[in-house]
């Protein structure tokens, strides 16, 4: 995009619609961002906010951890609302066959410069006293991070605002045609490119992209500060994240800033309603109080579900829609939207403006699976 | 995990509503069981049980009570639905978790305080009317304490003469309703009741002692105290009828239906919760709740034409107390607004609506859940309290757990 003034209409003001905002803004570009609701709203309000470096596959691992370095070069930045904590993670291994699988995990994360350290049993309880006796050890990742999303979201849009980026919410998006984009209330809105950034509702305006919704259950606590110090995470969570199992659960406890503990995870296809599930629930929170005992007595003051944006093949779409000549996809984050919305911003934008990227594109180019689809057809 | 017994109709909330229909339910054969979270059945009219109230009519319903089979299940709280028609419920005093089926359903779970923000009302020394009523029956010593109370309602002059009986001070009750409408409620406190009067501000000297500014009848005055208790009427505990998918309107009362139906098949509402106020009315309501839901027509008929009588009268005695605009105003930008989340005024003030600075401020998301600034802010802005999240009160993450090992 050689044109440095060139329009770019985002629909979606989720995580990745607000980080492309303020990307695109502070290069130069102009920005026109619309959403039904007001930032962070979607998924972005629902989820966890766990900013990991994850290796289900080379490709996830190298946007993650590409998009993790970004959070860390914006954190100076972030208000106190944000909630940026460099909290860190610890991968628990409750027996040997996982601590193998630490071992390996740690090579994996050494091979691409990312610190970790192998705990045995009396480092982990060190860490975190509040586990379980009898567990096996873990790998600390100390620069993972936790933050609050839908106030990152609001304060990435505030800035992309404040540089003279044009916001429209509290409008549908009905439907784009060629470089237009039309909105319920009637206005149309002519850009360069467009990015779809709307999450599950992606679909909607590009039809032939394949998001589900993939439900996930949640709990928050009352205020325990120092309870836990970071986010504790099963080793077996990559299967719970990566399976195709119809409902997985993992234990998966993360600290916020307040002192508050939230607990997660489940994942379930195929379920549209917002209704928490009691038997996802409690096996959830069973899996909890099984890894921290002392937590059985806790306060939990609210529970409820979101709905990861899950792509076909567990990598987001990011790049050029091969059917809509003006539009670009960015969606398809599933569990990771928090992580990766920085780095989708970035190989979005070195792509739009003709440069090279910090990590290979390819891999995440929507093509990969809608020629396949288009074949199909 | 303990069985979960059916009873053909379920209480929730043992005060004079819930006490009146689970007797006319059992009275009219039906297996009945009533859950309240306290010790004791009464509710807040009579906290601590009907048997220390010397009243007729405390009195007659204990007589009533104790005629037929009923099974009480005190302290235990009722948190959510666990299927359509079971109940998921938490002992309040242990660990322990159980659920309970009904055929029919019977909410009572009556009202809590409704307080408005004013300067300085976060302090201590400054509680609700109705609480301070409360904490002194269950022991708090205030013979010879100065106290203010203030706010709206035909609750502060009953509160007012019961903490004299106890031997307060009280130096005055301050209402804020125009005489023209409550004037004879005056009598019976004497000369400390004073109509067009509110507090505006209150602030701490440190010892014990507060500076209760107030406005009375258009001019300022400054009254120095040792509790102030302020509490601006009632406001429905009506989370639990949400949860189940009950109708409820914006200012949280129940919609019902002639014979106390909510729009859930099977679901019936009586008393503070439904928004008629007082024990009379909440006694009348839980007859017809108790007849219809057992099907008893007979014993329905008379009972729907007295329970109009006494809501007539309630519903004119508290149309008094509509709040004045200047309440609404007395809050600053640093008065806090959320109490568990410690969020003020000031930062309120930026959003449109209610979810948007939910999110943003964390305003209603404490342990609490919105229970004391959800209508604050209904009133203040506007906002719709938004649907209610599981569970409807804090359980312990154990009973949590408990509660779905079925
Ligand atoms: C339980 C759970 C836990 C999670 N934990 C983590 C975690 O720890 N770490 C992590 O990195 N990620 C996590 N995630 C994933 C993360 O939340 C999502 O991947 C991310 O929020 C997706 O962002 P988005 O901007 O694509 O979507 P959204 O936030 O949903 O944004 C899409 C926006 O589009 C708008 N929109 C949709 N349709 C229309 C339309 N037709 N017109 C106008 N506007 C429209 C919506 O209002 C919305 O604001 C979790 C998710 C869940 C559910
Ligand atoms: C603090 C306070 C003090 C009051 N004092 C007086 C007074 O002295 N004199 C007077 O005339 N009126 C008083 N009132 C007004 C009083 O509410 C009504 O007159 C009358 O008690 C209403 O009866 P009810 O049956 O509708 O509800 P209540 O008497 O309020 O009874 C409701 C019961 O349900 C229980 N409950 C609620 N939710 C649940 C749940 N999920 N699970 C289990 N149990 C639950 C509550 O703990 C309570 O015991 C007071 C109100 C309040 C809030």
């Amino acid at each position: 995009m050689s044109d440095t003034r060139a329009h770019i209409v985002i629909l979606g003001a989720g995580i990745v619609g607000s980080a492309c905002a303020d990307v695109f803004v502070s290069d130069g570009l102009r920005v026109t961002l619309i959403d039904r609701s007001f930032p962070g709203s979607g998924a972005t309000a629902e989820g966890m906010g766990h900013i990991v470096a994850m290796d289900g596959s080379p490709e996830e691992l190298a946007l993650s951890s590409y998009s993790r370095e970004l959070w860390h070069s914006l954190s100076g930045s972030l208000s106190s609302s944000c909630e940026y904590r460099r909290f860190g993670t610890i991968w628990i291994a409750a027996n040997d066959r996982h601590m193998s699988a630490v071992a390996a995990k740690h090579r994996v994360y050494d091979a691409i410069g990312i610190e970790s350290h192998i705990l045995d049993p009396a480092q982990l309880y060190r860490q975190e006293p509040n586990l379980r006796p009898g567990l096996a050890g873990g790998l600390l990742v100390p620069d993972d991070v936790v933050v609050y999303p839908p106030a990152v979201a609001r304060e990435l849009v505030d800035r992309a605002v404040a540089r003279g980026a044009a916001a429209i919410f509290g409008v549908d998006v009905v439907r784009v045609d060629g470089p237009t984009v039309y909105l319920a209330d009637r206005q149309e809105i002519t850009g360069d490119v467009i990015i779809n950034a709307l999450g599950i509702g992606a679909p909607r305006i590009s039809p032939h992209v394949p998001v589900r919704p993939r439900r996930g259950h949640l709990v928050i606590t009352e205020r325990v500060p120092a309870f836990v110090h970071h986010q504790l995470v099963e080793l077996g969570y990559l299967d719970s994240a990566h399976g195709t199992s119809p409902v997985s659960v993992a234990f998966n406890v993360q600290p916020r800033a307040t002192g508050q503990l939230l607990i997660g995870s489940s994942r379930e296809f195929d379920v549209e309603n917002s209704t928490v599930d009691w038997e996802i629930l409690s096996r959830m929170v069973r899996l909890a109080v099984d890894y921290l005992p002392n937590a059985r007595s806790l306060d939990a003051i609210r529970a409820w579900t979101g709905f990861r944006p899950a792509s076909a093949d567990g990598l987001p779409y990011i790049g050029p829609d091969p059917y809509n000549e003006n539009v670009w996809l960015a969606t398809g984050h599933e569990g990771l939207g928090i992580t990766t919305a920085l780095g989708t911003a970035h190989l979005l934008l070195d792509q739009l403006r003709g440069r090279s990227t910090a990590i290979p594109a390819e891999p995440y180019w929507p093509a990969r699976i809608l020629e396949e689809s288009r074949g199909e057809r | 995990m303990s069985n979960d017994t059916r009873y053909e109709v379920v209480v929730v909330g043992a005060g004079p509503g819930g006490i009146a229909a689970a007797c006319c339910a059992a009275e009219s054969g039906k297996s009945v069981a009533v859950i309240d979270e306290n010790a004791v059945a009464g509710g807040q009219f009579w906290r601590g049980g009907l048997s220390q109230y010397g009243t007729r009519q405390a009195s007659q319903w204990l007589k009533r009570s104790q005629a037929v089979s009923i099974d009480w299940l005190e302290n235990a709280r009722v948190v959510a639905l666990r299927s359509p028609d079971t109940l998921a419920v938490c002992r309040t005093d242990s660990e322990d978790v159980r659920t309970v089926r009904f055929g029919r359903l019977i909410l009572a779970t009556g009202a809590r305080e409704l307080f408005l923000p004013f300067p300085g009302w976060t302090i201590p020394g400054v509680t609700g009317v109705g609480a301070l009523q409360a904490l002194t029956k269950s022991g708090l010593d205030i013979h010879g304490k100065r106290v203010v109370i203030a706010g709206s309602g035909p609750l502060l002059p009953v509160v007012a003469l019961n903490l004299k009986q106890y031997g307060a001070d009280v130096l005055l009750v301050a209402e804020q309703a125009p005489e023209d409408r409550v004037g004879r409620f005056a009598a019976s406190v004497g000369e400390q009741y004073s109509t067009d009067t509110w507090v505006e501000r209150v602030s701490s000297n440190g010892d014990g002692e507060l500076a209760v500014d107030i406005r009375q009848s258009g001019d300022s005055i400054r009254v120095q105290c040792e509790l102030l208790a302020c509490a601006y009427g009632l406001v429905p505990n009506s989370e639990l009828a949400s949860l189940i998918g009950c109708r409820v309107r914006p200012d949280a009362t129940i919609e019902v239906d002639a014979q106390q139906s909510t729009s859930s098949a099977g679901v019936y509402a009586v008393g503070e919760v439904t928004g008629v106020g007082g024990a009379n009315a909440a006694i009348m309501e839980g007859q017809v709740a108790g007849y219809a839901a057992s099907g008893n027509t007979e014993a329905l008929e008379p009972v729907l034409a007295q329970r109009d009588r006494v809501r007539e009268i309630t519903e004119r005695t508290y149309a008094a107390y509509a709040l004045r605009e200047e309440i609404f105003r007395l809050a600053e930008d640093d008065t806090i607004i959320c109490r568990c989340e410690d969020v003020a005024l000031g930062s309120l003030l930026s959003f449109a609506a209610g979810r948007t600075a939910k999110l943003q401020t964390r305003c209603g998301m404490g342990p609490c859940q919105g229970r004391i600034c959800g209508p604050i802010t209904t009133r203040l802005f506007g906002w719709s309290s938004g649907s209610v999240r599981l569970p409807g009160s804090p359980v312990s993450l154990g009973q949590l757990a408990a509660l779905g090992d079925r």
